[in-house]
């Protein structure tokens, strides 16, 4: 009865219609007649760029698809979004989204803020470039490393020297320069002293081959796009059916597939993992000698130049004939790697005998204390066995991908040539003055004369959340008699925005017109129209339209914009491409289809394919012009630099035990690795604060049973993990996907400090260190040894 | 009747969630609602050598799961309304969040976890196969998608006869309680329905 | 846990009808006019019983006003659906009874419709069960839902069922420590059924195929098992051991046994909950 009591007062309460039917009817959203879609672009800093298409009604973006042309047949395939790209309009509705410009009335990083006019910040703005210029010059001006834009063409953050800030302070008189990337700034050093060059063969090029050599290659995570590397690994291996052994701490989502062999070893010891290859491949004679003789110098003694001592070529480094003295057995490496002697062996003879071959590398294994030394030993398997220059081969580095030809916003040029590498801007706030070419890498000049006073962060979280060591950074940033003035532009309020002095609302990707070319996507290129899919929100302003106002206020507003807003450049940008590509079709068209895509017309690109054919016509940038095994510069640098006792530069791609590896000291105190990896649920810091992604890729900690089991740990438990740098709080992934003695987790989430500096928010950088790598001076972010508890 | 049903191949995922996440944005749900789910399970063992090194036999994969339109539907069976029903036309199974008391008996019956409890709207809601867009001759938003191509929709009868039958890959039960409109491909680590070696391990995501 | 309402629901329903099996039982078989007249006001305490379980079941419904939609899943025997019936009906039948007696109404049928009445209450026992025995939910498939749910009935439903008669007792006189004292026999029986049937229940639940171990999914799962056990046994134990021993009318003691094997049973149902999983892991 009281069924039928309640179903009387559902009657009354009218709305259910009574009497419900049985069957029941579906309903779906009104027609879609409304509903407009708007090409778009996902301009983050994954390497990848996808096409979004933006499903708008009544001004708001309700849904938002991918590219849907053609038949999507690989190779001429659709550039699908991934779960971020899927989930744009939730960065754009945000509920951390900057409204209207703000001064900081807090200390640095405390948030407090104070609504400002437009009026206001950009002559606050323009009043201290001028004070600061006055009293220590442009060089005192910065423009930090910064991403967060990467993608777009006059909304471009990255590099910043292609910035529209860039543009800004090249008409006054120039900026201090940066060089390296927190991304690749090892390997793009390091292996330019083997090669002349940092390339590998085109992913698509792995229709050819017949073994894939991983050394951590992620592109499951790091290159996710339907239209980039991993699905180019994917249907590229289903073509040639080649077997991948994918070296890695995890057993990452790219070494999922069919007839992968995923060997585990410890961070920081691929290169003694390389030596006991080579010990192998050299003792049972499997390496390619006439290639190394014709193409290589240092590899024996013979080929050494005339400046190298005895027993410093890469064979007596490994026979044991080398200062060392010590013979790189699989068994020597066996202890340092922690992958068995026999697995040693077994590879060694598999990678020598299958060929072509393709060795590739991601870029974790450079990011650490000495990753120049480890990405050269990686690709000394490619050297060993001739696998250099040749279709299917490949060089060891990180994939290639085509670029259809293009043109980019004209930054003009920077008067200032001083640069420094990118991760010491902190170390250029309070110790400038001891900052030399041979101790902090500068560059352009013996040494660095002025400190930073002025920073533009332009959609960046460099500030604090992707630097290292972010207690000690925020230290360093609380002096604000040292670096006067941060200006950042931003779409939400991120860690590092927090520590603005003046914040600038900026447009998301969807409120402006922009093109994105390009994105990592093996032989085809294509460039997509950006438009504007909904008008600006609240006061957001284009950062174009930003520095326009600045440039007005320092007197170079005609020189600034050339009498051109932003769609006036990107008609003539994109007239200037259609120069370069006369493939290309009318403005109106591109704007109208959204994507155009070119296939490379040649075969996918080969790396080093014309010095392989004829190298004493085609030589390498090197002195040598060959493969500098044995690199005379290097030996020049590791003469000449200022180093530490602990720090390596080695002219051989030799294993240097490192700092905060598994075999110093430090590990009594702080038992475990850990090391950060790019994680699905993030690019880098971007989308940090989406939260149907935060649920659905949870920031955790990986953590082996073996050593979960050692202190009590259970799955989802909160942990705490500590080193003498700071403290974090995150739950624990107990998963067999690790190797014992390693944990490891999602970098990119966003710092959240307590009332007593420990980070619940999980960001790996609160436990890394500032100390610079020694050849690059840059970010060894995957070097960290730490301890982790139940919370 | 033509039943329509998945292909998910578990060989190619590599669970990007890219699936879950557009359904989410075509759908707008909420967080906790999730209409297409991608368990990632695993296992295997460790094992120390004298000399420190490691040997191990681990695997894992990924499955993504929404809803599998079943030929024999645990939800439906369960549903006291009818509000949770299997159309006609096309065998998919729908659930009118009119008619919907908000019971959660489907939940508890579906051993596919499809079900989802809108806690906002109070009312069960669950994968609908996208009714309306394959309607109007396009896709789920889910199939269109993938980055790695893994998934495929379509009359389960074409799909059996392109793909084969396979529907008890772990950590899926075993098929026979509902008769799934799902067809598998095993990745090379897959284990089958029933599998006591290993686990689902992202139960926090799921 | 959202199946809260549902543990009230069961628990509650279950000892009533256990309550109202006991009650009915010795109405069937009393001859006495004005005793039944008596016992039949103990039906009001069934039906407000039953009315808090049927709130905590709506409380369940996320539109508990729409609840009516569940006469369509009748039309494919949905357990829910013929769970929600049995309840109605049950309640129907105890109300009709109960009225009849009050206002005399065809007194020859009464035992008849008290019949149907206690059919009813079995069937609703079954139906409950019925819901839970999901092909798709191990822990919950077999035989051993039935038996706990008729457990549930008995151990509440028989100190209520004597707390009942303590309150009348000094209208019942003799008839009522008689009783009492067969009613504490008969719990002090349950009891041993308690004692063996559990055990065999948990070690059933321990060989049942699932990707966790049943009996180590929670941590507090060892104490609410503990805290259970100890409540029931105290629980009865108060009321059957002062019943053997003579005290047969002092409501209050058997009020606190009555409340403490409820609030044991409602623990062990938490638990019953707890153990919703798939075969699956899913």
């Amino acid at each position: 009865m009281k069924w039928g009591a309640a179903a009387s007062s559902a009657a009354m309460v009218g709305g259910s219609p009574l009497p419900m039917k049985a069957v029941a009817s579906e309903k779906k959203a009104a027609s879609n007649d409304d509903v407009k879609s708007v090409w778009s672009s996902c301009t983050v800093n994954c390497g990848s760029r996808c096409a979004l298409r933006h499903q708008v009604k009544n001004g708001v973006i309700i849904h938002t698809e991918t590219d849907n042309t053609g038949d999507d047949v690989y190779g001429d395939h659709q550039v699908r979004a991934c779960l971020r790209g899927r989930s744009f309009r939730k960065r754009v509705y945000n509920p951390d989204r900057l409204k209207y410009p703000m001064k900081r009335v807090g200390k640095r990083g405390e948030g407090r803020f104070e609504r400002i006019s437009w009026e206001e910040a950009f002559d606050i703005v323009a009043d201290n470039l001028k004070r600061i210029k006055k009293e220590y010059g442009n060089e005192a001006i910065y423009l930090n490393y910064a991403t967060g834009t990467l993608g777009g063409t006059i909304a471009k953050s990255w590099p910043p020297a292609s910035s529209p800030i860039a543009r800004l302070m090249n008409c006054w008189g120039g900026y201090l320069n940066h060089y390296g990337t927190y991304s690749t700034a090892q390997i793009a050093i390091g292996m330019p002293y083997l090669f002349g060059a940092n390339s590998n063969n085109c992913i698509s090029d792995l229709v050819n081959t017949k073994l894939i050599v991983n050394f951590g290659n992620n592109p499951a995570e790091t290159r996710m796009s339907g239209g980039g590397v991993i699905y180019h690994l994917s249907e590229a291996r289903k073509r040639s059916n080649a077997r991948m052994i994918m070296f890695d701490p995890r057993l990452t989502d790219t070494a999922l597939g069919p007839n992968d062999e995923w060997v585990p070893l410890r961070p920081g010891t691929d290169a003694a993992l390389v030596a006991g290859m080579a010990w192998v491949m050299m003792t049972e004679n499997l390496v390619d000698n006439d290639f190394l003789s014709r193409y290589t110098v240092g590899y024996d003694e013979d080929s050494l130049p005339e400046s190298a001592p005895k027993g410093s070529s890469w064979k007596s480094y490994i026979l044991g004939e080398g200062p060392d003295g010590v013979v790189k057995t699989p068994d020597w490496a066996a202890k340092i790697t922690s992958v068995p002697a026999k697995t040693i062996i077994r590879l060694a003879r598999e990678i020598a005998m299958t060929k072509p071959c393709n060795v590739m590398q991601g870029w974790g294994l450079q990011r650490t204390a000495n990753g120049e030394q480890a990405c050269r030993a990686v690709a000394m398997l490619a050297v060993m066995t001739g696998n250099v220059g040749v279709a299917g081969g490949g060089s060891g580095a990180r994939e290639g991908s085509y670029s259809m030809p293009f043109a980019a916003f004209p930054t003009l040029t920077n008067p200032i040539k001083t640069a420094i590498p990118m991760f010491l801007w902190t170390d250029a706030i309070y110790r400038h003055s001891e900052m030399t070419d041979k101790t902090d890498g500068i560059r352009g000049a013996e040494r660095l004369s002025q400190p930073i006073k002025f920073i533009w962060n332009y959609a960046g979280n460099c500030i604090i959340n992707q630097h290292s060591d972010i207690n000690r950074t925020h230290e360093i940033l609380q002096d604000e008699s040292r670096c006067e003035m941060i200006v950042v532009i931003e779409n939400h309020m991120t860690s590092s925005a927090r520590y603005a002095d003046i914040l600038l609302p900026d447009l998301t990707a969807a409120e402006q017109p922009d093109f994105a070319p390009n994105g990592s996507c093996g032989n085809m290129g294509y460039a997509i129209f950006c438009d504007t899919a909904v008008e600006p929100l609240y006061e957001c302003r284009s950062v174009y339209d930003m520095c326009s106002e600045v440039a007005k206020r320092l007197g170079v507003e005609e020189a600034f914009t050339e009498g051109r807003d932003q769609e006036a450049w990107l008609r003539h940008i994109y007239a200037q491409a259609q120069k370069k590509n006369a493939g290309l079709p009318d403005f109106d068209t591109f704007r109208q289809q959204g994507i155009v895509k070119q296939k490379n017309p040649g075969e996918p690109s080969v790396a080093y394919k014309a010095f392989r054919e004829n190298p004493e016509a085609n030589p390498l940038n090197t002195p040598s012009g060959k493969i500098e095994i044995y690199s005379e510069r290097l030996a020049q640098i590791a003469a000449t630099w200022t180093l530490k006792d602990d720090e390596a530069i080695r002219p051989l791609p030799e294993y240097v035990s490192s700092w905060e590896g598994h075999e110093s000291p430090t590990v009594e105190d702080y038992p475990l690795q850990l090391f950060g990896f790019h994680y699905k649920s993030r690019t880098h810091s971007t989308y940090g604060n989406v939260d149907v992604i935060k649920d659905a890729c949870r920031q955790e900690i990986w953590v082996n049973p073996i050593d979960a089991a050692k202190r009590d740990i259970k799955d989802g438990d909160m942990l705490k993990v500590w080193n003498d740098r700071g403290e974090i709080r995150v739950v624990a992934k107990i998963t067999e996907r690790i190797i014992p003695g390693v944990t490891a987790m999602g970098q990119g989430s966003w710092y959240a400090p307590d009332r007593n500096g420990v980070d619940m928010g999980a960001c790996l950088n609160t436990l890394t260190t500032l100390r610079p790598s020694p050849l690059a001076k840059a970010n060894p972010q995957h070097t960290n040894l730490v301890e982790i508890a139940k919370a | 009747m033509t039943q329509l049903g998945f292909y998910v191949d578990t060989s190619k995922c590599t669970g990007c969630k890219t699936c879950q996440l557009s359904c989410k944005d075509e759908n707008d749900l909420q967080v906790g609602v999730n209409w297409r789910r991608v368990y990632e399970y695993g296992g295997g063992d460790w094992f120390q050598n004298a000399d420190g090194t490691y040997e191990q036999n681990v695997f894992a994969y990924y499955t993504s799961i929404s809803c599998n339109h079943c030929a024999q539907p645990a939800c439906t069976k369960a549903c006291p309304t009818g509000a949770m029903h299997k159309r006609e036309q096309d065998g998919l199974v729908v659930v009118d969040g009119d008619v919907c008391v908000g019971c959660r008996y489907c939940e508890m019956a579906c051993p596919y976890g499809a079900p989802q409890f809108d806690a906002e709207k109070k009312v069960m809601t669950k994968c609908d196969g996208c009714y309306d867009r394959v309607e109007q001759g396009k896709m789920p938003i889910c199939i269109d998608s993938c980055p790695l191509r893994a998934l495929e929709f379509g009359p389960i009868d074409e799909l059996r006869a392109k793909y084969g039958t396979e529907a008890d890959i772990a950590p899926l039960p075993d098929s026979s309680l509902t008769q799934p409109s799902l067809v598998m491909k095993a990745s090379r680590h897959a284990k089958p329905s029933g599998d006591r070696t290993g686990r689902i391990i992202n139960t926090r995501e799921v | 846990m959202h199946e809260l309402s549902l543990v009230f629901f069961t628990v509650l329903a279950q000892s009533t009808v256990g309550m109202f099996l006991i009650l009915a039982a010795m109405l069937m078989v009393n001859q006495d006019v004005s005793r039944q007249r008596i016992l039949s006001r103990g039906l009001g305490a069934v039906l407000v019983m039953l009315g808090i379980a049927g709130v905590a079941a709506m409380t369940h419904l996320g539109h508990p006003l729409r609840a009516i939609n569940v006469v369509f899943g009748l039309e494919h025997f949905s357990a829910l659906s013929v769970e929600i019936l049995a309840t109605s009906l049950f309640g129907g039948a105890v109300f009709t009874f109960g009225a009849m007696v009050h206002f005399g109404i065809l007194p020859k049928l009464q035992k008849l419709v008290l019949a149907g009445a206690m059919a009813l209450g079995v069937l609703l026992l079954l139906a409950i069960a019925n819901v839970y025995t999901l092909a798709t939910v191990p822990a919950w498939n077999s035989g051993w839902t039935i038996f706990q749910f008729v457990m549930t009935a008995f151990v509440v439903g028989i100190p209520a069922a004597a707390l009942l008669l303590r309150s009348q007792s000094t209208l019942l006189g003799a008839y009522q420590k008689n009783a009492d004292r067969a009613l504490a026999t008969l719990g002090f029986l349950v009891m041993g059924i308690v004692l063996v049937g559990y055990p065999l229940y948990l070690f059933w639940l321990g060989q049942v195929d699932l990707p966790v171990n049943p009996l180590g999914l929670f941590e507090y799962h060892g104490s609410l098992m503990l805290a259970r056990l100890a409540l029931l046994f105290v629980g009865m134990g108060l009321w059957v051991i002062s019943a053997t021993r003579g005290s047969n009318t002092a409501a209050g003691l058997t009020a606190i046994s009555t409340v403490l094997v409820l609030i044991a049973e409602l623990c062990g149902r938490i638990f019953f909950y707890d153990l919703h999983m798939f075969a699956s892991g899913m």
